[in-house]
Order: C-alpha cells, then sequence, then structure tokens
C-alpha cells in the first residue's frame, strides 16, 4: 500500500496534515502501538521539517508486504549544506516565524534517527532526500 | 463485559445521529439494526444522548430485588452529587434519604480522591515526561482503544470509587456486605459488578443517580446525616485545582477537546508540561449525564458550599491505590492475514466516495469498507456510488 502526500513550503497552518493522515492510516492497520509511537513522531518530525526548511516537497508512504513502514521524504531544495552539524541535538537554523509555532528546537534529525529502524539522507542544493524505514 | 448500551428496534428510525455521534465509530446499522461493536465502545454516553428516538439505554439495577440478599447494604455516593444541592443542608437531608432506602451507611470518597489529586501532582512532576490521570473510566478507554501508544503514560492508579468499595469490604471483613455505587454517568457503572459484569470489581452494583432519584425524593425529609466531604476531592473531581496553571498541568473537558490533545500528545508535540487531567464530561465529573441538574449551575453549587468542606488527608498504602494496567490486544490474524486484509480494505475504499456521509449504515468510508471485506455488507449500501451511476 503506497501514498503520495505534497507539502507547501511554510504552510503552517497545514502542517502535520499528512502525518496525521499516515497515522491514521496505521491506527486501521493496526500496526503495534510501540513502533505507530515511533513513526509518528519520526513522520512528524520530517514533516515539519518540510515546511519550515524546504522549498516544499512530498511525502511517500508505503507499508510493503511484510508490513515493514517507508517513509521518503523528497524535498527540490535549498539542501542542507552540513548534514553532520544538523544531525547534532539542538542545532537549529529555523526561523522566528517557525520557533513562534513552537518549532525549531533543534532536536528534529537526531529524534527521527532514534525512532527510525533505518535512516538515510543525502542532501545537495538540488534537494534532501529522506529514507526511513520501521520494522 | 455485557453489552453496555442497550439498545431496542421498536421506535428506531435509523437516522445515523448514533453513529456519527460515535467518538469511536463504534456503531453500524446493517439490516436496519443498529450494532454497537463492544470492542471500540468506551462507555461514554454520546449516543444515548443524540438517540431523538430515546431507544439507547443502560440497564439498572433494582435495588428491591438484590438488597434483601446482603445483611448490610452500603451505598457509595459520588462527589459530584454536591453539585446537585443548593446547600449543604440539603446534601445532608439527601444523605438521610439515601439511608432511608434501606441502606446501613452512606460512604463517600472524596477524601480518596483527594489523595489521589495530590498524588498525581507528586508523582508526575518527580517522574520523566508527561502523565496522564486516570480519574475517568470513559477517557481510559478511549486512550486504550485510541490512543494505545499513550496507554503507558497512564497514571497506575484505581478508581477512588473502587479503592472505597476495597476499603469497606476489608473494614466489614466476614460479613455478607452489598455494596452500591450511585453513578452519574455509564462509565463509573461498568466498574462494578453488575449489571454489567465486572467480575473483579470489589463494588456488586451500579445504579443511575436518576434512577434512584425519585425514590430519595419522596423519603426526603428534614433528618439529617452529615458526610464529611474533602475540599481536593471535590475541587479535584470538578477539574478545579487542575486547573492550576502554575502547576504545569493541563485539564481538558469534552470527548472532542481530549481527542484533539491526545493528537497532540501522539506527536510528541506537549513537552513543558508534566500532567494531562482529562474529563469526559463538560466540568468534569459534574457533568455525568445522570445526575439531575445541570453542570452550568452545578460548579456554582460546589463553589458555594466550600466552607463545609475539610482539609485533612488520609493515607493511603501503595498497594490500596496503585494498579497494573494491562493493555488487551485481541489481535488474533497473523501478519500476512491482517497485510491481505488491510490490502482488501484499501482495494474497496478506492471504489467508495470518501464523503464519510454515513447513509450507509457506517460512520465512515472506511468502516463500510471493512465491513464489505468482512462480509456484513454489499457495496450497493453506498448511496452515494448508487445516485452517481445514475
Amino acid at each position: 500500500m503506497k501514498k503520495k502526500y505534497t507539502v507547501e513550503k511554510d504552510n503552517y497552518e497545514d502542517a502535520g496534515q499528512a502525518s496525521r493522515d499516515i497515522k491514521k492510516t496505521l491506527k486501521a492497520f493496526g500496526l503495534d502501538p510501540k513502533t505507530l509511537k515511533r513513526v509518528s513522531i519520526a513522520c512528524y518530525e520530517a514533516e515539519i521539517n518540510l515546511v519550515i526548511h524546504s522549498d516544499g516537497g512530498t511525502i511517500l508512504f508505503e507499508i510493503d508486504q511484510n508490513g515493514i513502514i517507508h517513509l521518503s521524504f523528497d524535498d527540490v531544495g535549498p539542501g542542507i549544506p552540513d548534514i553532520e552539524k544538523a544531525m547534532t541535538p539542538g542545532w537549529s537554523t529555523a526561523s522566528p516565524k517557525a520557533r513562534e509555532f513552537g518549532f525549531g528546537a533543534g532536536m528534529g534529525l537526531d529524534n527521527m534517527k532514534n525512532c527510525a529502524t533505518t535512516f538515510h539522507i543525502e542532501s545537495s542544493s538540488e534537494g534532501t532526500h529522506l529514507k526511513m524505514t520501521f520494522v | 463485559m455485557k453489552p453496555v448500551v442497550k439498545y431496542s428496534e421498536k421506535k428506531c428510525v435509523q437516522c445515523i445521529k448514533c453513529l456519527k455521534s460515535c467518538p469511536t465509530d463504534a456503531i453500524s446499522i446493517v439490516d436496519h439494526y443498529v450494532h454497537i461493536n463492544e470492542e471500540q465502545c468506551i462507555y461514554c454516553d454520546v449516543c444515548i444522548k443524540e438517540c431523538p428516538s430515546r431507544i439507547l439505554k443502560v440497564d439498572n439495577v433494582h435495588m428491591s430485588e438484590t438488597m434483601h440478599q446482603h445483611d448490610y447494604n452500603v451505598a457509595l455516593i459520588p462527589t459530584s452529587l454536591l453539585s446537585d444541592m443548593k446547600s449543604y443542608d440539603e446534601f445532608s437531608k439527601i444523605c438521610a434519604a439515601i439511608l432511608k432506602l434501606g441502606f446501613n451507611e452512606v460512604v463517600q470518597y472524596s477524601d480518596i480522591e483527594g489523595f489521589l489529586y495530590k498524588k498525581a501532582i507528586e508523582e508526575s512532576h518527580q517522574k520523566e515526561g508527561i502523565w496522564l490521570t486516570s480519574f475517568c473510566p470513559t477517557i481510559n478507554r478511549l486512550i486504550e482503544k485510541k490512543y494505545p501508544t499513550l496507554y503507558d503514560r497512564i497514571l497506575p492508579y484505581n478508581y477512588p470509587v473502587e479503592i472505597a468499595a476495597k476499603r469497606i469490604r476489608q473494614r466489614l471483613v466476614g460479613r455478607n456486605v452489598g455494596i452500591y455505587s450511585l453513578c452519574e454517568c455509564v462509565g463509573k457503572m461498568t466498574l462494578a459488578k453488575y449489571p454489567f459484569g465486572n467480575e473483579n470489581s470489589n463494588i456488586d452494583y451500579a445504579m443511575t443517580i436518576s434512577h434512584v432519584f425519585p425514590k430519595i425524593n419522596k423519603l426526603k425529609s428534614n433528618d439529617k446525616h452529615v458526610l464529611k466531604m474533602n475540599k481536593y476531592g471535590v475541587k479535584s473531581s470538578v477539574e478545579d485545582l487542575f486547573g492550576n496553571r502554575s502547576l504545569s498541568v493541563v485539564r481538558v473537558e469534552g470527548l472532542n477537546q481530549t481527542k484533539s490533545l491526545l493528537e497532540l500528545l501522539e506527536f510528541d508535540r506537549i513537552q513543558h508540561v508534566d500532567l494531562v487531567a482529562m474529563y469526559a464530561c463538560y466540568q468534569g465529573c459534574i457533568g455525568g449525564y445522570y445526575l439531575w441538574s445541570n453542570p452550568f449551575e452545578g460548579c456554582y453549587n460546589i463553589e458555594s458550599m466550600m466552607t463545609h468542606y475539610h482539609e485533612e488527608m488520609i493515607a493511603l498504602d501503595e498497594q490500596e491505590y496503585r494498579i497494573q494496567r494491562e493493555f488487551s490486544s485481541h489481535e488474533i490474524k497473523s501478519m500476512k492475514e491482517r497485510m491481505d486484509w488491510f490490502m482488501q480494505v484499501n482495494e474497496v475504499l478506492e471504489c467508495l466516495p470518501q464523503y464519510d456521509c454515513g447513509a450507509c449504515g457506517f460512520a465512515n468510508c472506511r468502516s463500510l469498507a471493512q465491513g464489505i471485506v468482512d462480509g456484513k455488507v454489499n457495496i450497493d449500501v453506498c448511496r452515494v456510488r448508487k445516485g452517481e451511476k445514475k
């Protein structure tokens, strides 16, 4: 089962909508609570990242034949200049507007990595591609 | 457990108000008959309130049939009962009238509520992360059924009314005691042995306040029976103290608001709070459907009697109030079976309009798709699809 979502840049009002739908779908699927918790938190963090930091992008959500959850986040830029730094807890480049909405604490990527079973990120000025799986 | 909400086919106009209002999509109408999925029902009172034909009801225990089976009968009265009283004098008269029903004792448990209220704040401040309070059976069941990722964050406390019943049982050990709980809501009724069959309870019988009220009212005179009510217990059951912003405690009332909050909690979006206190009803337990007054005036009634409540605290042993909550998972399908079922549901869902109108007798298109895959109904029940075909 696959589903694709589009995420708009700076659309704070609708931020989290895709994650809500994914969470709802996973509940209907009957995913165990522990995995569901990890997926929900990581997915939400990643979606918010698209809204705050990227120029917009897509989320691809998949449950494969073996019940493994795949999440891919692909944006069209501007890219993360220093991924290592971005992975550091507390490091944030979030705008004052994002912080006003309660986002941008700098825990995002680190948090996601802790939640996911596999975590892969690559970035250039063309865009950032993040893949996570959950078992 | 027996079915809690009872349905009688007669007079049902199949207006779908019950299934559209159900907070957990537990209701469906198949072949003109309302089905309530007990596995999903959280024992709130929403469908009962919404039903225009008044045919969704809960069973009550009839005291006259059971009291003579015991040689000592105790009535447990909820703190929220105060909200129905204009004065403490009136409350004392009502308590005397309850005794006249044939009870040997009237017992209140605001002192236990007060203890648990203070304990909840203390413990949530000491331990890491956000904790949820658990005074409302409906809320706990909502979390178990719909927000399972948060189930382990509910403070492991027993219900005050259950603790009170256990204490009575211990105090009167060796006697044939009948313990009756007068309830302000459906949720609390489900805690007792009868009528719904919660066999592990120390409470023998539950009945709604509105069910016994006419009898109590008839017996009311100038006789008084004064009960000492604990101030913190009273406040905790009307949400006031949990509203203290300096304590990093958030309180929320009503199922819709509670659901919004639980959604945020599932994404880890509430971070500067130690304790979340939730109530299914407006203004907390005084919003219970089976009180005869209303919660709008009720909160003033409770407040106006404040000088009568005492502040002495009781102390409970850990084993008296702590419980082990076990998450009950009823998953019997294998991963492969679940996967196949889910794929089929999604395939059917693609053929449905996804307006979630409810006209087919299911709360939303996904529920209908599940119903179709499970062989309960045919896709032709979808009225929107039929209309489009024409």
